[in-house]
């Protein structure tokens, strides 16, 4: 289903409107949700736990990975595994909208942080020697040896 | 350990920590594995820590005393205490406390004293960001780290201060802040986690919300919260201390019992302990100090005293036992 705001992107994000006594669902995508308002409004009302409306159990998929269906998430709290993330993406989206305000992450570095921003010198000095340390290993693996030496000497001279 | 330290914003700060969930990518979940299976996951992350810095203890092999002292100081949660497919990894002083096989494959920690949230990230990135070279986390870019608990994926951080606020507490002013940190995704839970009351006015700050923030923004919300309360706190304690003698003399009465007592169950002496550190953290008190409090705190409950005088005992007698080994410390 496309937003009911743009008409162009994919709608992720439920609204329930309720004036005076009637209903209605609206469907729209992340970045109308926000611009009109509704995700900061999620955000602070949102309780922690929610059960899953029963036309999605209905459906009765079984995630292919583990066999784990959103009958038994609802029972547990919890997911079987990985892969059911994308058995139960659409029932999940509608969720984690309820439960984090959102339900995308934004986009993550593949490494967290290597080297410490407020590392006392101690630590830093440790820490290079580790890194050094795994490099003559890897030196050593292909007889580099010369190399290898001085990556030793620099060890022992941060180690003095 | 993190509680026998003293650094920034101790007088109202007890610890900070940070803790990742990970999943290990084509594995199902803990809590649908059987034990060999389970066992796998044990031996692939014993196989990628570093064995200079870090050690792994199964849980089987740790007596249920310990494994509850351990629960006591916060470093394996309740939940976590009798799992026999589980394992513990954890460096020389705990500042790095992984479980493995609790709700997810791991649960990284980082600990430390007072206000030290970056220092925790900093650890628990180069712990994670190094086990990471041989182990590959289940991630997606829809969703972020997928973890069992849909209620934690997307940066699957928990970013937690423990507080001390005795003053606010005693004004009333404490549902106030709570309900203003609630608004801006901050939970605020008593001692230990989830479903308990405030032993001791001791509280814990954490971010609620997961998915769609980023680390930095997290950590920003929660030390923004932290920060505003530990100024409140220490205006709630001037405040209360020169509005007449009711306060020093609660501190001196709590001081007097505890250095007297002959018998007291845990509870009691918590809460006295809290006024003590109301004492010593604003200079009533001048001849203790604040770790040999936080260290006392956390000695006294049921299980870490007894792996700390090695005697096991009954109920009636471990009251004793606590009153002896207070009295004993506080000379």
């Amino acid at each position: 289903m496309k937003c009911q705001s743009c008409g162009k992107k994919e709608a992720t994000v439920k609204y329930y409107e309720n004036i005076n006594g009637i209903k209605k669902e609206l469907h729209f995508c992340m970045d109308c949700a926000s611009k009109l308002g509704f995700a900061e409004f999620s955000d602070i009302f949102s309780p922690m736990f929610l059960p899953i409306s029963s036309y999605d159990l209905e459906d009765n998929i079984k995630c292919k990975t583990c066999g784990y269906t959103l009958e038994d998430y609802s029972r547990t709290g919890l997911l079987g595994c990985p892969d059911c993330y994308d058995t139960f993406g659409d029932s999940l989206d509608d969720i984690f909208y309820k439960i984090h305000g959102k339900n995308r992450h934004i986009k993550m570095p593949d490494k967290l942080k290597k080297q410490s921003r407020s590392m006392s010198d101690e630590e830093a000095k440790k820490y290079k020697i580790k890194e050094l340390k795994n490099k003559i290993k890897d030196l050593i693996d292909e007889e580099r040896y010369e190399e290898a030496a001085k990556v030793r000497d620099e060890i022992k001279k941060l180690e003095r | 350990m993190w509680f026998n330290n003293i650094s920034k914003d101790s007088d109202v700060v007890i610890s900070s920590r940070i803790r990742f969930a990970r999943s290990i990518e084509g594995y199902k979940f803990p809590h649908i594995l059987n034990s060999k299976e389970l066992n796998n996951i044990i031996t692939l992350v014993d196989r990628a820590i570093d064995k200079d810095e870090y050690k792994l203890f199964m849980m089987r092999d740790i007596d249920e005393v310990t494994q509850n002292a351990l629960k006591e100081q916060h470093l394996i949660s309740k939940e976590f205490v009798g799992n026999d497919n589980g394992a513990i990894v954890a460096n020389a002083d705990n500042t790095i406390v992984a479980m493995i096989n609790e709700e997810d494959h791991l649960r990284i920690q980082a600990f430390e004293s007072g206000f030290n949230i970056d220092k925790c990230y900093d650890k628990i990135c180069q712990f994670t960001d190094d086990i990471n070279e041989k182990i590959k986390f289940a991630k997606s870019d829809k969703y972020g780290y997928l973890i069992s608990c849909p209620t934690n994926i997307g940066s699957a951080m928990r970013v937690s201060v423990m507080l001390h606020l005795p003053a606010l507490s005693k004004m009333k002013l404490l549902n106030k802040l709570f309900d203003q940190a609630m608004e801006i995704g901050i939970s605020v839970r008593g001692l230990y986690g989830e479903n308990s009351d405030s032993t001791g006015n001791i509280f814990q700050i954490s971010n609620q919300k997961t998915l769609g923030v980023s680390d930095e923004d997290i950590i920003y919300n929660v030390k923004l919260v932290v920060t505003s309360i530990i100024e409140q706190e220490r205006k709630a304690r001037e405040a209360l201390l020169n509005s007449g003698i009711t306060l020093e003399d609660t501190i001196y009465r709590s001081y007097g019992i505890l250095k007297n007592a002959r018998t007291i169950d845990n509870d009691e002496a918590i809460k006295l302990l809290s006024n003590v550190r109301l004492g010593v953290s604003t200079n009533v008190i001048s001849d203790l100090s604040l770790d040999k409090i936080q260290t006392l705190m956390i000695n006294i409950e049921p299980n870490t005293l007894r792996t700390i005088l090695k005697e096991e005992f009954d109920e009636k007698e471990e009251n004793i036992k606590r009153a002896e080994y207070i009295r004993k410390e506080l000379i």
